[in-house]
């Protein structure tokens, strides 16, 4: 994968929210992130090859599928791109299904710790070979 | 167990106190504590109630009258008296300070001091076992947070041998510990003292508040010792397992259930509503149908939860159903799906409407084609036809509770 400026990474959020997927793509937008948005989980390999994502922010509740199983299969399928938790739900901090992660947010009316969280995860992407890395 | 204001779960502590806000469909949160005594074989018990208290006392008196003076276990409500001035209780120390002539009238030993909403499983005779073993004059509850969730607790440093060497209350920056940054140790709020120490705190000191004023204190003139609860605490359980091959369901003894781990404190809208999320599903969090550490509560009267039109074919279908819920005796979902949902009694859905991730009080009812997504709709909430709630948070904002999560709390004064 090509080597990009933090700032031009491009970020697929899969979200079932319209609200949620609106709101940050419009925070991440103004980061001067390149923002994708998928809502339909069937399609997240569809999603994957056309719009090669450089990080994937994913809701755990999904309708029709879950988001642990589609951690599972982009990891499978990517297992260098970083994908980030971005839920509702603290009780999955700990999940060893989600140990494959590589970062986990709660969801909060102040995307702080969403920025600061992509930020250091495409770092450490750049800095280190694709790999299935845990953070 | 003192019951608290509860500022950060308004709306739902407008009409009563922490401890009787329902939780799991067809509990009060007091519930919760309370089965984790009798569950511990403890029966002299004294619920310390503060703000609101006439829902908790009415469901202490209807579900929990069980224990028997003869034998000398009792179930005490001391609301305050104002006996020793005209306050109201000031805190946790302070309820008991206000009651201590309790302690004097049996042969106590140890008194456990515990909060009314939190949801675990807990086996204070572990607790108690572990507290005589270390020679420990006060012992506190302690679990392994996240650092991101540190900062809302109480926070204590151990040594070694899990004497307590530090205690900060709710830290901006919290200490973590040795060999793991991404964990502190937060106090439960769950406290075991020598009746002795007891007295002697609440009579040397003028804290109000165990957590912030007294054990800050406390560490350096007597041992106080950590009880590492995810380590400690053991629940055993029969779990069902059927085998593949042959169909057949078998009952299998296991020594420590997963829930054993479990505590959550409820103290925000956003820890009820995810508590309440972790009932649900094959495998949940927290299990309510376990056998051996049964949940007890006073359970109301209603017909069984019904789901009728089965016209899946219809477009769009009308059926009724439920996914991966907790459905309440009395409900009726008419053409309509709940799904990841708690619904307490009586709650009515109709048709052609979506209930997702959603903690739904007693006596609602919810029109045709709403679509409601992570929310919680406190009891008596009566939700017209065609709204949406949880869609769009920008536009809910304008009419109802939103949380930091993004959970969206309706009230029945929100339609009135």
């Amino acid at each position: 994968m090509s080597v990009e400026r933090e700032k031009m990474a491009k970020i697929l959020i899969i979200d079932d929210q319209p609200y949620i997927r609106e709101t940050v793509s419009e925070e991440l937008g103004d980061e001067g992130y390149e923002v994708a948005v998928a809502a339909d989980v069937t399609s997240v390999q569809k999603d994957l090859v056309s719009t090669r994502p450089d990080l994937v922010l994913l809701d755990l509740y999904l309708e029709g599928m879950d988001g642990f199983k589609v951690l599972r299969e982009i990891k499978v399928r990517e297992p260098g791109l970083p994908v980030i938790i971005f839920t509702a739900y603290d009780s999955y901090l700990d999940d060893p299904r989600l140990a494959r992660a590589d970062g986990y947010v709660i969801k909060s009316a102040d995307f702080g710790e969403l920025k600061r969280k992509i930020k250091d995860v495409l770092r450490q992407k750049q800095q280190s070979p694709p790999k299935g890395e845990s953070g | 167990m003192a019951g608290g204001r509860g500022q950060r779960l308004m709306p739902l502590t407008k009409r009563r106190s922490k401890p009787s806000i329902p939780f799991g469909g067809i509990y009060l949160l007091i519930d919760i504590t309370l089965s984790n005594c009798i569950n511990s074989q403890i029966y002299k018990i004294a619920v310390l109630p503060q703000y609101k208290g006439q829902t908790l006392m009415e469901h202490l008196d209807a579900g929990w009258n069980i224990f028997s003076r003869a034998l000398g276990h009792y179930l005490k409500v001391l609301p305050p008296q104002q006996q020793l001035g005209d306050m109201w209780y000031r805190g946790t120390a302070d309820s008991i300070r206000q009651n201590i002539h309790i302690l004097n009238q049996d042969d106590i030993e140890l008194v456990l001091v515990l909060s009314g909403d939190h949801v675990y499983k807990m086996d204070y005779r572990l607790f108690a076992g572990y507290h005589r073993e270390k020679g420990a004059m006060v012992t506190v509850g302690v679990i392994e947070v996240n650092k991101k969730m540190a900062s809302r607790y109480g926070i204590i440093e151990v040594d070694s041998d899990f004497r307590v060497v530090g205690f900060e209350e709710k830290p901006e920056h919290p200490k973590t510990l040795p060999g793991d940054p991404d964990k502190s140790l937060a106090s439960m709020g769950v406290y075991l003292f020598d009746i002795s120490t007891l007295k002697d705190v609440l009579a040397n000191t003028d804290g109000m508040d165990f957590g912030k004023d007294i054990l800050p204190g406390v560490f350096h003139e007597v041992p106080v010792f950590a009880y590492p609860y995810k380590m400690e605490n053991r629940i055993e359980e029969i779990i069902h397992v059927t085998d593949e091959a042959t169909g057949k369901r078998a009952a299998r003894l296991i020594d420590r259930a997963r829930d054993s781990a479990y505590w959550r404190d409820v103290g925000d809208l956003d820890s009820y509503w995810n508590a309440n999320m972790d009932l649900t599903g094959v495998d949940p969090y927290f299990n309510l149908y376990g056998q051996k550490w049964p949940v007890r509560t006073f359970q109301k009267q209603y017909p069984p939860a019904k789901m009728v039109f089965a016209s899946e074919a219809e477009d769009p279908p009308r059926a009724g159903k439920a996914l991966d819920s907790l459905v309440s005796h009395g409900c009726v979902l008419s053409g309509s799906v709940v799904r990841n949902s708690v619904l307490s009694y009586n709650v009515v859905v109709q048709s052609w409407s979506l209930v997702e991730e959603s903690v739904v009080m007693e006596d609602v009812v919810i029109g045709r084609n709403c679509r409601i997504k992570k929310a919680i709709i406190a009891n008596q909430t009566r939700v017209p036809a065609n709204t949406h709630i949880g869609m769009d948070l920008s536009e809910d904002r304008k009419r109802f509770t939103v949380t930091p999560r993004g959970i969206v709390v309706v009230d029945r004064d929100d339609f009135a």
